[in-house]
């Protein structure tokens, strides 16, 4: 449980001399939930970026490191740190429909990373199509069909399953169900927990809506305007924030129970 | 204001000032043939600067008045398809409904035809002098136009201006053209200041098949034509007018790019 | 699909008929006949010999006769007869054909073989000195009046240098050549027709190609597919290539009506023995038939380009191509 897979230290980060990432500072643990809370704008993808090294090229590194298993991934040459994306880090994006190539079948959008960084035969490949799109809950029909003929929540699970292939021990999760039903979102979401149960890698989640943190997370850490502002177990955060910003946040989750007032019409 | 719309401007006014007051600026007359030996087919020197053609004209000052001819065809003709295009763009994506249906079927058929073949045709016909070369070139390329104002007018259209003004009770002719129009106005500018360089090209190219400005009148075209034969020999009468037409034609699209950058920020913020 | 690629394809007809129409209606109105056009000044030709000529080709029927006539004949594929010379006009235009698709064919060739790679580099290497240099030359070639460097290509090639034949297709002594000399000769011929007519459609498709290319990658799936760890070469060729290739494909289509046009202008200037030339004769000789005739092919070629065009989208986006099957 101590041995961090991926630590963030003091990363701050700036575009057009504005400090969009400041000063943040966590850490993942295989088998935990790290829930990235805030409101858009917050600097929470930004973050998810430079754990890969695919900021903008426009933004300055001022200071900070990130460690991946132990190497600072800004040390890393270009081809090293290409062999970890995909393989060691994987992430997955917000929009489910733009982040999938419209013209190239899921089946192939999955098998890509595989085929990238392990030399599999063509069989093994397409044993671990099948294996994947399994783990999401997906026929294996799905592989030959194009994003256009899938629905959103299938879609979603296609970028799990790409995101998935190849083992990776951290999974970056960018509100991935932020674009779906309700319904939906909670499949995914149980999905997510029970694939993470039977692998054991590290998850760091971003979000910006409270009662999804308290559905999955294990520990929480709020950002605003680009600084983290509270860390903590979920317990801690959620049942006795510290911050009133945290508290304002926390607050507009609808609860079960609320009295509603319909509006006279 | 930047860099490519003042050096665009700067070289378009040079030529229209040159074209307007050209019996100041050509060195000689045009149509003044010299057929003493020696005159013809003269290099250019400091009294003909860029030499003279083949019946001993100034190749300069028919260049000159050429660009008389280059410039007005280029906007007359496209202040007619200016006229025809804003006013059908209007009218189709302001009714839509079966209005629309069969200016856009029009579109299509524009779209369609062989326009150089066509345009030669009508030419040849109906004779080729300045007036036809400008109503033709006007008349065949208004398509581009009538679909952007259409466009901008199927977006404006659902404005709340748009709909109080109906609600007032404002005549249909009156919004389309007094409210709508000056907002979509802008993608036009730039399409029309690209559209005069493709009626120069046209022009010139008509001229120097034959089919333009007949000589000796002299236009740039034609001036290539003479040159076409003395080509191995004479060949400033193949540099200048093609560089002159060149230059002409960078410099609108230049303003015509210019504008584009200027207005489509503007256009997105309006959205 | 099949049915949208049906409808496009009859759509053609009407087209072609409503367009043979209009066109054959502007070449009546032309004052004079060619009766007088071409015996008026010869005191020889008698008055009468003028009339049996107007009877023999139908001018002097009403034009709408005259367009129903010329109708009928052309669906049986006759065009009637030329004016000038007297020989069956689609004759005319079939000897002539093969050297403008010749002709139009290598110029497309070199047109996407050309331009597309060009503007991938521009867009992949944006900004760099490659980029710069092409979009100068780009800009450069939106302006410049295409007939005027086919001028300069005679000049510079052609005379200066002496490197390329400048005019006709073949030179008088092609029955004595063999096989492959007379196919190298042809083209050593082709060369600078072919410079000046692919030219203008190069700058186009060039710098539509760099755009398509900078959209294509600044879309969500190009950023997974580098989160994925993949080669940057893989990225740019399986995932931002292949879907900036989708309107590049649809424009190609579009490269043809300009062909079209182009091919009046440089037949005639370096004497290429097609059917642009003959046409652009024909205008000038008022020479109706054949007029037509060139006409309705020219037609025929631009619809053809325009109905490429929108169906070769349809056939390569997998989104229209395969309706959903769920």
């Amino acid at each position: 449980m101590n041995d961090k897979v991926l630590e963030v230290k003091d990363l701050t980060v700036s575009i057009d001399g504005r400090r969009v990432i400041d000063k943040v500072d966590f850490d993942l643990h295989p088998g935990r939930i790290l829930a990235l809370v805030g409101e858009s704008g917050s600097g929470k993808t930004l973050t998810a970026l430079a754990v890969l090294d695919l900021l903008p090229m426009v933004s300055v590194r001022e200071k900070g490191e990130i460690k991946f298993k132990g190497r600072n991934v800004f040390d890393l040459e270009t081809g090293e740190m290409r062999k970890i994306r995909g393989d060691g880090i994987a992430m997955v994006f917000q929009e489910p429909f733009t982040a999938l190539n419209p013209v190239m079948r899921a089946g192939d959008q999955i098998s890509e990373a595989i085929v990238a960084h392990k030399g599999y035969s063509r069989i093994r490949v397409a044993g671990r199509v099948k294996e994947l799109l399994d783990m999401v809950k997906l026929s294996p029909e799905t592989s030959g069909r194009y994003p256009h003929e899938l629905s959103g929540g299938m879609r979603q699970r296609v970028i799990l399953a790409m995101a998935l292939a190849c083992d990776p021990d951290v999974l970056i999760l960018d509100e991935p169900t932020t674009a779906l039903d309700v319904s939906i979102q909670k499949q995914i979401l149980d999905l997510i927990k029970q694939i993470q149960e039977e692998n054991r890698f590290a998850i760091l989640f971003i979000t910006h809506d409270f009662s999804v943190v308290n559905m999955i997370a294990d520990e929480v850490c709020v950002m605003k305007q680009g600084t983290v502002v509270e860390k903590g177990t979920k317990e801690e955060v959620l049942g006795r924030p510290r911050e009133r910003y945290t508290r304002r946040l926390i607050s507009c989750i609808p609860r079960l129970g609320d009295r509603r007032e319909r509006l006279p019409v | 204001m930047n860099k490519r719309i003042i050096f665009g401007v700067t070289i378009v006014s040079m030529m229209a000032l040159a074209a307007i007051f050209a019996p100041l600026v050509a060195t000689c007359d045009p149509l003044a043939m010299d057929l003493s030996p020696g005159a013809r087919l003269q290099a250019p020197s400091p009294e003909h600067l860029f030499g003279t053609d083949n019946l001993g004209r100034d190749v300069f000052s028919r260049m000159v008045y050429g660009a008389r001819i280059s410039l007005s065809v280029g906007f007359i003709a496209v202040f007619i398809s200016l006229a025809i295009g804003i006013f059908l763009g209007g009218l189709s994506g302001y009714y839509g409904g079966w209005v629309d249906g069969v200016i856009m079927r029009l579109v299509e058929v524009m779209y369609c035809f062989p326009t150089f073949f066509l345009i030669m045709m009508v030419i040849a016909f109906l004779g080729p002098n300045i007036v036809n070369v400008m109503v033709v070139i006007g008349l065949t390329s208004w398509a581009g136009l009538c679909r952007l104002v259409r466009a901008e007018f199927l977006t404006l259209r659902e404005r709340d201006f748009v709909h109080s003004a109906g609600v007032q009770g404002v005549p249909d002719m009156r919004i389309i053209f007094r409210h709508v129009l000056p907002n979509a106005m802008a993608p036009v500018y730039v399409s029309a200041t690209l559209s005069v360089g493709a009626a120069i090209l046209v022009e010139s190219a008509l001229s120097f098949l034959g089919l333009g400005v007949q000589i000796p009148a002299p236009s740039w075209g034609n001036i290539l034509t003479a040159g076409k034969n003395y080509i191995d020999y004479a060949w400033w009468l193949t540099l200048f007018p093609g560089l002159a037409i060149l230059i002409t034609v960078l410099s609108f699209n230049l303003i015509g790019e210019g504008l584009r950058e200027i207005l489509d920020p503007k256009l997105r913020e309006r959205r | 699909m099949r049915r949208y690629v049906i409808k496009r394809l009859l759509l053609i007809i009407p087209m072609l008929i409503g367009i043979s129409f209009i066109m054959f209606v502007v070449m009546h109105f032309a004052p004079g006949d060619p009766a007088s056009i071409r015996y008026g000044l010869n005191p020889e030709v008698s008055g009468s010999a003028r009339a049996n000529f107007s009877r023999m080709y139908d001018l002097d029927r009403p034009v709408l006769t005259q367009y129903a006539l010329w109708m009928r004949r052309f669906l049986s594929l006759d065009f009637g007869r030329s004016l000038t010379d007297d020989r069956p006009v689609t004759s005319k235009i079939l000897a002539r054909l093969p050297a403008t698709i010749l002709l139009q064919g290598v110029s497309l060739l070199v047109i996407f073989c050309v331009a597309i790679p060009i503007g991938i580099v521009s867009a992949v290497r944006r900004n760099s000195l490659f980029d710069r240099v092409m979009t100068i030359l780009v800009f450069i070639g939106y302006a410049m009046p295409t007939f005027w460097l086919a001028l300069l290509l005679i000049l510079l090639f052609g005379f200066k240098l002496q490197w390329f034949p400048i005019s006709g297709m073949s030179p008088w002594y092609t029955a004595y050549l063999d096989g492959f000399a007379r196919f190298k000769d042809l083209i050593w011929h082709l060369v600078l027709p072919v410079a000046a007519t692919a030219f203008g459609a190069l700058a186009a498709l060039s710098r539509y190609s760099r755009s398509s290319m900078i959209e294509a990658m600044g879309e969500n799936y190009v950023l997974t597919a580098r989160a994925k760890g993949l080669p940057e070469k893989r990225v740019i060729m399986a995932h931002v290539l292949r879907n900036a290739l989708l309107p590049i494909v649809t424009i190609m289509g579009l490269t043809l009506p300009g062909l079209v046009s182009g091919s009046f202008i440089f037949e005639t200037i370096f004497a290429w023995p097609g059917m642009g030339r003959l046409g652009y004769e024909a205008i000038m000789n008022y020479d109706y038939p054949v007029v037509m005739g060139v006409g309705v092919i020219a037609t025929f070629l631009t619809l053809l380009g325009i109905f490429l065009s929108d169906v070769l989208y349809a056939f390569v986006d997998p989104r229209i191509r395969f309706e959903k099957r769920e």
